[in-house]
């Protein structure tokens, strides 16, 4: 079963994921309300531990916006307080006790994954795309045209993983956001060593 | 026992600036419609490219159940999408983002999206939309009689 573990204080993170992880579960750290929004929406959790007290967002704030969402999988609030927010599936006393958490989680079920078609000359077309994409990133980098280069760049992070190329996605997540924070002078550097590594990940 | 209720053809409208991006949804939405136990299936699809087209063919077309890029070539989908609320309050909107911040997320929930997606697709977020669009579906047809 997936787990996404909710929850700002690091060594409490931490102490879960041991005991979580050595009775079989996969868990995933969280460490604040936002984060834990954005890895809800990947669909990839059966179930999600959401502390109340978080920065940024706070846990019930984070349960009530993924319900409007109509997130339908089961949440489980951890709190030492009364928890009064309506929408939790069970609220756990805070500090845990890993017994209670384990025999608690066999109420709930692991919940069945699809695979996403991808019909094979479909993904082959998007690779044309993908390496005409590239192409055309060398031929602005050429001219330092960042606005349409980095346009181009977005484009490949949201669609790459889609098809197949997780790979290609991850260099330009990475990329997108270190973006603004290189000095001018260096970004026809950072421009190229991407390229770099794109060609280096052999599209096929 | 399964009790068959007629409705007429629903349609789906996809917006996305990215033309395999909407090959892709449109082939997972009629895999999903024919393997997954869902009840509102029958869909005809209509396709937008960016902003403009969008409103267009939105107005033209009516759409039930509508998927839309937030980042547009020519606009923002979250503009767009408080657009077609107004023209048709019950449309069941998915907002579709590479970047879920909590901005996107907030304006999309305030705007009157149903749901949102965060990119790369997958096939068990577009069910848990499909599944969803069920429920409100159901709903909607309740209240009005």
């Amino acid at each position: 079963m997936n787990l996404l573990f909710a929850e700002d204080d690091a060594l409490l993170a931490q102490l879960f994921q041991l005991q979580a992880e050595s009775a079989g579960y996969q868990v995933v750290w969280a460490e604040n309300g936002d984060v834990a929004v954005q890895q809800a929406l990947s669909y990839q959790f059966d179930l999600i531990f959401m502390d109340i007290q978080m920065p940024i967002l706070d846990g019930a704030s984070a349960m009530q916006m993924l319900r409007q969402l109509g997130y339908d999988r089961p949440i489980i609030a951890m709190s030492a307080e009364e928890v009064t927010a309506v929408g939790f599936d069970l609220v756990l006393k805070k500090p845990l006790q890993w017994p209670e958490v384990q025999q608690q989680l066999t109420k709930f079920k692991a919940i069945p994954s699809i695979a996403l078609e991808l019909p094979p000359e479909l993904k082959e077309a998007y690779l044309v795309h993908a390496k005409q994409s590239l192409q055309q990133l060398v031929i602005l980098a050429e001219q330092q045209n960042w606005i349409d280069f980095m346009a181009i760049v977005h484009q490949l992070k949201g669609s790459a993983a889609s098809f197949d190329l997780a790979s290609l996605s991850q260099l330009a997540d990475q990329l997108q956001s270190e973006w603004k924070t290189i000095p001018a002078g260096q970004k026809t550097k950072r421009a190229t060593y991407f390229l770099e590594q794109c060609k280096a990940c052999k599209l096929k | 026992m399964q009790t068959k209720v007629k409705v007429r053809e629903q349609k789906i409208l996809l917006v996305d600036d990215l033309d395999y991006n909407r090959q892709l949804l449109r082939n997972n939405l009629t895999a999903l419609f024919s393997q997954q136990k869902l009840k509102y299936k029958a869909f005809s699809y209509f396709q937008a490219h960016n902003a403009s087209s969008a409103l267009l063919t939105f107005s033209q077309q009516n759409p039930d159940l509508v998927f839309l890029d937030i980042e547009l070539p020519d606009g923002s989908g979250l503009e767009l999408l408080k657009r077609f609320k107004e023209q048709k309050p019950d449309c069941f909107v998915v907002m579709v983002s590479g970047v879920s911040t909590l901005d996107n997320v907030k304006a999309s929930i305030a705007s009157g999206a149903a749901s949102f997606i965060v990119k790369p697709f997958t096939a068990d977020k577009i069910l848990a939309v499909l599944k969803q669009f069920d429920r409100y579906y159901d709903k909607l047809l309740k209240t009005a009689g």
